[in-house]
């Protein structure tokens, strides 16, 4: 889970994103972060990860209440993973060798993967439905199947938390409603707390258990029925 | 290639490499009397020749792969952070400054390259990024050149010759004493470039992700850098600046091995290194033009062929 304790969050030399704000996302729930440019959707995100400085208050995630700008990386590995836009560019890496990066903050000095290992790597390529993929050179993924791989690397990493900085960008809209419905079910089905980021209200509205919408210097979170009726939210979807 | 196929093939090459360094050269000397007392002279030579090639073969291209894995950068090689303009300013400042030190030209280079490797070791705890270090590490090795070129204008003729015939690189230059010593540096330099296989795999993702894995960037970029200094600055300080088989090499590896993964990749082209390098050597021994000359041919097109392609 995901516990956001009265905190001031601003860009630097700007005025606040968001000031005073509080809110909890318990574990097996999918949300999402919703809000227009500039809202700070991804600062947010940057702060969960503690890689944002807030200005004042403080957010701890998991059930020990770790703080991340508190604790170690690898600590912070196996507590959160995450999911980025940019395609990864490396040759002749394959599918199935990033998803065992995912591995990473669970093996040892030199990464060697044990059998449990493998049949994470596994579990997480069928996850994100893309085992038949496993072999492929990730340079000739076309992004909706990239998106998909990097969040089967994040699913290996198998952490409580997953957040993902708008996992649907570029993708057309099944590929949108296919990687909602997953994220959905991997929250429900893995007891995750999944954290996405998106401009796509529709898919958000009809698969996310809360929506958490930034109009600074405040955010909202509500579930989706009495999200859709809610003024500053509504009118983005006109 | 399978690296369980393509391993012993590389060692079986290096060692026909090896012995054909022993045998080959301007003066002839029949096998039988490989053992006399009177060919020892020429032999011995060629031993310890064969021993320093294959060390700066594996030095050059471990550190060179490094480079490309920590900037993301396919053009960056050993040299890229001004290792090479610091241990020329040590040299220059030695052989042209009149400063005398204790170590010779290999004392100097290694003191050079290490200053370099300091300053940038303090500038990293300051920056964010790779991208900046990068920059930074050009920068250093730009004023470092202009200080270099201040020296060499104001020295005499014959100290400027041995300078100038320092940077065109040698591998005949090691004595049997400074071997325990070039061994050394390019051991401790290799095993720190094991230890950090893991990191280098996790920065193939960029950093964003690297970090979310556990992964402590700068500790990381800092033993890398660490290591990169031991095995090139090495090989600088004790043979002069050997160019391209570092940027060359890594290439070559990734195009036989068709892998990312820096376990394979890290024997790969060190093997690979070696015996790249001790071609070059016989190349440059059977025509008697100058090391650097040969290497800069061979490495060229590899070079060309990966601008290309991309």
């Amino acid at each position: 889970m995901i516990d956001i304790q009265d905190i001031t969050l601003a860009h630097r030399n700007s005025g606040p994103l968001l000031e005073n704000q509080s809110c909890f996302l318990p574990a097996g729930t999918l949300t999402a972060l919703t809000g227009r440019n500039g809202s700070g959707k991804s600062t947010l995100l940057r702060a969960i990860c503690g890689t944002h400085p807030l200005r004042s208050g403080r957010i701890l995630l998991g059930q020990k209440a770790v703080d991340p700008t508190q604790t170690t990386p690898a600590r912070l590995a196996s507590l959160l993973s995450i999911v980025t836009t940019g395609r990864v560019n490396a040759r002749h890496m394959t599918a199935r060798q990033l998803v065992e990066m995912g591995r990473a903050p669970l093996t040892g000095r030199f990464g060697i993967l044990h059998a449990a290992d493998r049949e994470a790597v596994a579990r997480a390529l069928e996850l994100a439905g893309i085992s038949h993929l496993a072999e492929r050179e990730i340079s000739r993924l076309s992004d909706g199947e990239h998106q998909r791989l990097m969040l089967a690397r994040a699913l290996a990493q198998d952490t409580p938390i997953i957040l993902l900085d708008e996992p649907t960008g570029f993708l057309d809209v099944p590929n949108r409603r296919a990687v909602t419905r997953l994220l959905a079910s991997l929250a429900h089905d893995e007891n995750k707390c999944i954290l996405f980021s998106t401009h796509e209200l529709d898919s958000a509205l009809a698969n996310a258990d809360y929506i958490l919408h930034l109009s600074p210097p405040t955010f909202t979170l509500l579930p989706p029925s009495e999200m859709a009726v809610y003024p500053p939210f509504a009118s983005l979807s006109v | 290639m399978k690296p369980r196929l393509l391993f012993p093939l590389l060692i079986l090459l290096t060692l026909m490499l090896q012995f054909a360094e022993l045998v080959l050269g301007p003066v002839k000397i029949p096998f039988s009397e490989f053992f006399l007392p009177e060919s020892w002279l020429v032999v011995e030579i060629r031993l310890l020749k064969l021993i320093v090639a294959t060390i700066a073969g594996i030095s050059l291209s471990v550190a060179g792969l490094q480079m490309q894995t920590l900037f993301s950068n396919p053009l960056a090689g050993p040299y890229v952070l001004g290792l090479s303009s610091g241990a020329s300013l040590g040299v220059a400042l030695l052989l042209l400054g009149g400063v005398s030190g204790p170590f010779g030209i290999a004392g100097a280079a290694l003191a050079g390259a290490a200053g370099i490797m300091f300053l940038l070791v303090v500038v990293n705890a300051r920056v964010r990024d790779g991208m900046s270090l990068l920059i930074l590490g050009m920068m250093f090795s730009s004023a470092v050149g202009a200080i270099v070129q201040i020296l060499q204008f104001l020295s005499h003729e014959s100290a400027l010759k041995s300078y100038v015939v320092w940077t065109m690189g040698s591998l005949g230059e090691v004595t049997w004493g400074q071997l325990p010593l070039f061994g050394v540096i390019a051991v401790a330099g290799l095993v720190l470039a094991v230890l950090t296989v893991k990191s280098l795999n996790l920065m193939l993702l960029g950093p964003v992700l690297a970090r979310s894995m556990g992964l402590d960037l700068r500790r990381s970029r800092m033993l890398i850098l660490l290591s990169t200094t031991l095995l090139a600055g090495g090989v600088t300080a004790f043979c002069g600046p050997i160019g391209f088989i570092g940027l060359a090499v890594p290439h070559i590896a990734r195009g036989v091995c068709r892998t990312a993964d820096h376990r394979v990749l890290i024997p790969a082209s060190a093997l690979l290194g070696a015996d790249i390098l001790l071609g070059c050597d016989l190349i440059s021994r059977l025509l008697v033009l100058p090391i650097n000359s040969i290497t800069a041919l061979v490495g060229i097109p590899v070079v060309i062929y990966v601008v290309l392609r991309r």
